[in-house]
Parts: C-alpha cells; sequence; structure tokens
C-alpha cells in the first residue's frame, strides 16, 4: 500500500515537474516589423555559422523567394568573389560540425574572417537566428557577440529571444533587428532586405 | 550473510559497459547519426515531408537505443546489489535516478545538446513501472521492454512540432527536424505521425507492466498454494503415524495376554514337573517371558529406563544392522570402561539403527565407502559418531531433514524426526554436520550413570 502511495505521488509529482518545464510563449513585438528600404543586392552567398541544417532552410527559402542565391557550407573570404549579399545563419550544430570534421573553434575562426572581409569590402552582411533556445548555447552567443559590429540587420525568431539578448546585442551595435513569430514569417522582413 | 558470486561480478561489468555506451558521446554516435542529417537535407531540398518522417523515425530510433544503455544500467545495478542495500526492495529502485543523472552529466560535459528533462521522466515512470511489477520478478526482460517503449514513447514527443516548447531532450537533429518541418508548412504531419507513436509506446509500457505484474501475482499465488499443500501433506503424514503409533501400542498391548496365560501355564507344569531338567527349562521359559514383558513395557512406555553397557547396545545393534550390509567397510571403534546408559533400549537401538541404515544408504554406489560407529566419553557424557562417506546432504536440506515427514529419499520422512525426539526425551543431544559429496557425521550425546545409581522408572 505504502508503495503503490509513493508510485501515484512520483506520477503527480512527474505531472507537475511537466507542467512546470512548459515553456510559456509570450509573442515578443517586434519594433522594426521589415526594413523601410532595401539595403542589399543579389546576388546572395548563404552561409551557415554553426552548420545547423537552418543554412540550407534560408537557401531554400530564398529560392522560394526568388532571391539569386548560391549555399556553401564552408565559405571562405575568397568565396565572396560574385555576390553582392553574405547571409549568415547562426546556430551550431555538433552533428552538422561532425559531418564536415571541424571543430567549433575552426567554425568561429572560418565565420570571423569571412565577415571581416565582406565588412572590408562593404558588403552587406545579414544575420538569422531561427533555431530558438536549443540553437543558443555558450558558442553560439559568442559568435553572435564577436561579429555583431560587422552586421547590417539581424533577424530572429522568437523563441531564441527569450532574454532579449539579440535586441540587446543590435542596440549596442546600433543594427536594425527584427524579430518574428517562426520560420513562416521570416519571408517579409527578409525580403525586405533586398526589395 | 549472502557471498558475491561471479554472477554479480559480471552482470555488475555488463551494466558498467552499458553505462559506458551511453555515457560516451563520441564519434561512434555522431556517425550513427550522420544518416539522419543526410536525410533531413534531402527532405528540405526535395520539399519532402516524407522523407522527413522516415528521418525522424530513424532518429527516434537512434536516439533510443543510445539513450537506454545508461537507464538500463542503472536498473540492472539495483537488480543485482538490491540484498545486499538496506532498506524496503522497492525504496532501492530510487537510487537508479541519481544514477541516470550522473550518466547525463557526463554526457553534457562533452557537449550534447540533450535536455534533462527526458531522461529524468523515463526514469521516473520505469520506477513505477518496476515497482508496479513488484518484488518477485526475477527476469530483466521486463525493465528492458518497458524502458524501450517509455524512451521510444518520449523521443517520439521531442519530434512533435506542437510540443517544442517542451524541452524534453531536444537534440541537434529534433531541432533540425522541427525546423525543416515548419519550413516545409508540414507541422500537421509530424503532429500527427509523434503524438500516435508517443502514444502507441506509452501504451505498450503500461500493458507491458500490467501483463507483467498480473502474472507475476499469478505465479506467487501458485507458489503460496504449493507451500500450503506441502504443509498440510507434512500434518497428513503426522496424523497417520499418530495412528500407526497408536495401533502398534495396541497390538504390543495386546501381547502381554497371551505372555501372561504362557507364564501362569508354565508355573503350572513347573508345579507338576517331577524332574529337575523339565523345571530348568521352565524357569528359563519364566526368564524369557520376563524379558518380552520387559520390552513390552519400553516399546509401550517412552519412560521406561534400563541400565545397559555401551558394548551391549551395540550388540544388539548390530545384530539388526549389519546383515543389510552391502559392500560397505564398517568399523567400530569402542572406548573401554564407558560408564553405563539408563535408557530405553528398544528405542535408542532403532535410534542407531535408523541413523546406521541411512549411512548404508548414502554410501550405497560410492566406491570406497566406509562407515565408522565411534563411541567415546566426553565427562560425563557418552557420545556415538556415526561417520560416512557418502553423498552427504546439501545446505538447503540440512535445515529441514528434522521435520516430520520430510525426506530427501522419497521415504516416509519420519526417521530423523523420530531420532530427535527420542534422544531429547533421553535429555541427550543430536546434531548433524554435512557437506555435500563429502560425506555425514551424526553425533548422539547422551548422560551416562554410574553403577549404584537408581534407575529412574
Amino acid at each position: 500500500m505504502k508503495r503503490r502511495l509513493i508510485g501515484y505521488l512520483l506520477i503527480i509529482g512527474i505531472l507537475t515537474f511537466g507542467l512546470i518545464s512548459y515553456r510559456q510563449t509570450t509573442r515578443i513585438k517586434s519594433l522594426l516589423p521589415h526594413l523601410p528600404a532595401p539595403i542589399a543586392k543579389e546576388k546572395v552567398l548563404v552561409t551557415p555559422a554553426g552548420q545547423g541544417t537552418e543554412g540550407l532552410i534560408i537557401s531554400e527559402l530564398s529560392d522560394v523567394l526568388n532571391i539569386r542565391n548560391h549555399y556553401m557550407f564552408w565559405a571562405e573570404p575568397q568565396d565572396l568573389n560574385g555576390y553582392n549579399t553574405l547571409v549568415l545563419v547562426l546556430g551550431f550544430s555538433k552533428q552538422g560540425l561532425y559531418s564536415i570534421h571541424k571543430t567549433p573553434e575552426d567554425e568561429i575562426q572560418r565565420v570571423k574572417s569571412l565577415v571581416t572581409a565582406a565588412h572590408k569590402i562593404g558588403m552587406p552582411v545579414v544575420m538569422l537566428h531561427i533555431g530558438g533556445q536549443d540553437r543558443r548555447r555558450q558558442v553560439d552567443d559568442r559568435t553572435a557577440e564577436l561579429i555583431a559590429p560587422m552586421l547590417s540587420y539581424i533577424i530572429v525568431t522568437q523563441d531564441g529571444e527569450r532574454d532579449r539578448f539579440f535586441t540587446r546585442l543590435a542596440a549596442k551595435n546600433k543594427i536594425p533587428l527584427t524579430v518574428v513569430k517562426d520560420v513562416k514569417e521570416i519571408k517579409v522582413p527578409f525580403n525586405s532586405v533586398f526589395r | 550473510m549472502r557471498t558475491i558470486s561471479s554472477r554479480f561480478i559480471i552482470n555488475s561489468v555488463f551494466a558498467l559497459i552499458l553505462t559506458g555506451i551511453s555515457a560516451y558521446e563520441g564519434s561512434y554516435r555522431l556517425e550513427s547519426m550522420k544518416f539522419v542529417g543526410s536525410l533531413v537535407e534531402d527532405a528540405i531540398i526535395k520539399g519532402d515531408t516524407g522523407l522527413l518522417v522516415l528521418a525522424a523515425f530513424e532518429l527516434v530510433i537512434a536516439d533510443t537505443l543510445w539513450m537506454i544503455p545508461g537507464i538500463l544500467s542503472g536498473f540492472l545495478l539495483v537488480d543485482v546489489w538490491r540484498e545486499f542495500l538496506p532498506g524496503s526492495w522497492w525504496i532501492k529502485y530510487f537510487l537508479v535516478l541519481p544514477w541516470v543523472l550522473g550518466v547525463h552529466l557526463i554526457t553534457a560535459l562533452q557537449g550534447s545538446g540533450y535536455n534533462i528533462i527526458g531522461v529524468v521522466l523515463i526514469t521516473l515512470l520505469a520506477i513505477v513501472a518496476i515497482l508496479e511489477m513488484g518484488e518477485v520478478r526475477q527476469s530483466f526482460f521486463p525493465v528492458v521492454l518497458v524502458i524501450f517503449s517509455l524512451t521510444m514513447s518520449v523521443n517520439w514527443l521531442n519530434i512533435v512540432p506542437a510540443l517544442s516548447n517542451i524541452p524534453l531532450s531536444h537534440g541537434d537533429l529534433d531541432v533540425g527536424i522541427r525546423l525543416a518541418v515548419e519550413f516545409l508548412t508540414r507541422a500537421d504531419v509530424l503532429n500527427v505521425v509523434g503524438l500516435f507513436f508517443s502514444i502507441f509506446f506509452f501504451f505498450t509500457s503500461i500493458i507491458s507492466t500490467l501483463l507483467v505484474a498480473v502474472y507475476l501475482r499469478r505465479i506467487s499465488l501458485m507458489e503460496e498454494n504449493r507451500r500450503k499443500e506441502i504443509r498440510l501433506q507434512e500434518m497428513e503424514v503426522q496424523t497417520r503415524q499418530a495412528r500407526v503409533l497408536h495401533e502398534m501400542h495396541t497390538l504390543v498391548h495386546d501381547l502381554k495376554t497371551p505372555l501372561m496365560t504362557i507364564r501362569g501355564l508354565n508355573s503350572l507344569v513347573e508345579m507338576n514337573a517331577d524332574n529337575d531338567q523339565t523345571q530348568e527349562y521352565c524357569r528359563r521359559i519364566d526368564a524369557s517371558v520376563d524379558k518380552v514383558n520387559a520390552m513390552i513395557s519400553e516399546i509401550l512406555y517412552d519412560e521406561v529406563r534400563k541400565k545397559i553397557t555401551v558394548e551391549e547396545l551395540i550388540k544388539y545393534v548390530r545384530a539388526h544392522v549389519l546383515v543389510k550390509k552391502m559392500g560397505q567397510q564398517v568399523a567400530f571403534d569402542i572406548e573401554d570402561n564407558l560408564p553405563l546408559l539408563e535408557i530405553n533400549v528398544i528405542r535408542m537401538s532403532r535410534v542407531l539403527i535408523n541413523i546406521i541404515e541411512n549411512a548404508f544408504t548414502a554410501t550405497a554406489g560410492v566406491s570406497d565407502a566406509r562407515i565408522k560407529i565411534k563411541v567415546y566419553s566426553d565427562a560425563e557424557w557418552v557420545v556415538f559418531e556415526i561417520l560416512d562417506n557418502g553423498k552427504g546432504i546439501s545446505k538447503k536440506d540440512l535445515e529441514k531433514v528434522w521435520n516430520w515427514g520430510y525426506s530427501t529419499l522419497s521415504s516416509s520422512g519420519l526417521g530423523l524426526a523420530f531420532v530427535k525426539q527420542i534422544v531429547e526425551n533421553h535429555k541427550g543431544t543430536v546434531n548433524l554436520e554435512s557437506s555435500e559429496n563429502q560425506g555425514t557425521k551424526v553425533t548422539i550425546r547422551l548422560e551416562g550413570v554410574m553403577e549404584n545409581e537408581n534407575p529412574g522408572n
């Protein structure tokens, strides 16, 4: 009887634990729904910053929006020739890095040199973060802080912006920022970069 | 105190290997997930939701297979070491939780992206299921089945986009699949598929738990019935024995009537006898009638005692037992100048015959079989030792040999119980030491008396 009672208390505990762990999604109102005027031109080089699948998703999204683009998972400064805009999709994936046999440090160095090169030649750099809280680990934040001064525009989904990290980063570096609800809502602000 | 056998060591080593499999977040795990990543990329490029469902399916299976060894290892360790840990049996299963959290911490230190909530949820539900199965569970298979089902159930929830706000145990690829399905605007497909499989596996775990619990309860009920049946049989044997004893008493008592007739007629013959030889024969008949009468009294009344030398007792025993000798070497070693015994000769000789016959049975078919009967004095005690090098008695049987109706030889099971009763009635002690396949030693200690002491009866 005692054992059974503890079992049921455990189930109640599990349910309470589940409820507590449930993240309430609050709609974050974006101060800037989209850019008032285009800041970049096609053709676009899309590359992931962290080798998450998000890079490929943004490239496919660009195709849907008829934005001429090319996706390179390991774009380096010399690859910028022939492109007018650099789109970085932030999100570190251990699996993604393993599949190309690179470390997070290799990736940070590549991203830093790529963004620095783009900044030097005056190429607009747009950063997107769509992976939510699961892609907000220390390495993601560190990379974002490292390249923030050279960015032209940031688009993030609200799941990854609960702590207002990107809002503070954008305000500090005076970069326009748009917070969207989810991946589907990226189309408008992303299109506004070019049109 | 239980000893640690090789089974404990092997199972513990196996549990640690399982822990190692789950705790190592290295290249093997990443390599096994590589094809899932490729499938997700293909699905994004081709806009194929079917490929995403396939990727989700493979991811859930791969995640489950990497996750369950760590959880299983905790339950296996508790199963193995349960009897050595203090406290109620079910409290010990809560130790699995810190164990699993430890494994999770090791993976987290290696940069694993998995959340802790999923593994805690699986472990707590598994503990409830294992407690529900009960204490008598012997097999580990039901635990494997339940943990597999629960892990599959929770891992399917990971890829349900509608529940992406619950941080169960999202890994890299869970995020990839969720984003891909949002991009393809087909979240409904994964919602339905994920929830369906999650609920399916959850019910599988509940049904498995209930089936095992019902089965184990039935087994324990059968075991209880079997124990009751054995107790009933023991009582029947005791009743039968009492009835036999009663019949025997009546029968033996009835012998006294013809014996008295013999004595009466014999005295008439003696009185009328006109020669010395006939009178001498009559006196011998009378003496024999006295002896038979005394024996009948000893048979009928346990408390009847007679002073006798050890040599006389052994002579009486030898006359009854050695005819059954079956090739064993039998040696008697009787010390000189032993004190007298004041005993019920008939009953005590049956005690010795019983033990010697057991020694013959135990040594039957044993090469170089030897039986030694040693009698010596120890202060005021006379000690009888019956040793054999026969097949011996196993440890578990040793505790029960004194019980009425218990036998390892398909006999009535009354022999040693009778021995113990008679020896204790004589204020003596009986002790049995035995090792399987090495032999048995029975020691009987009886109090010796001086020749001029008055008999108790």
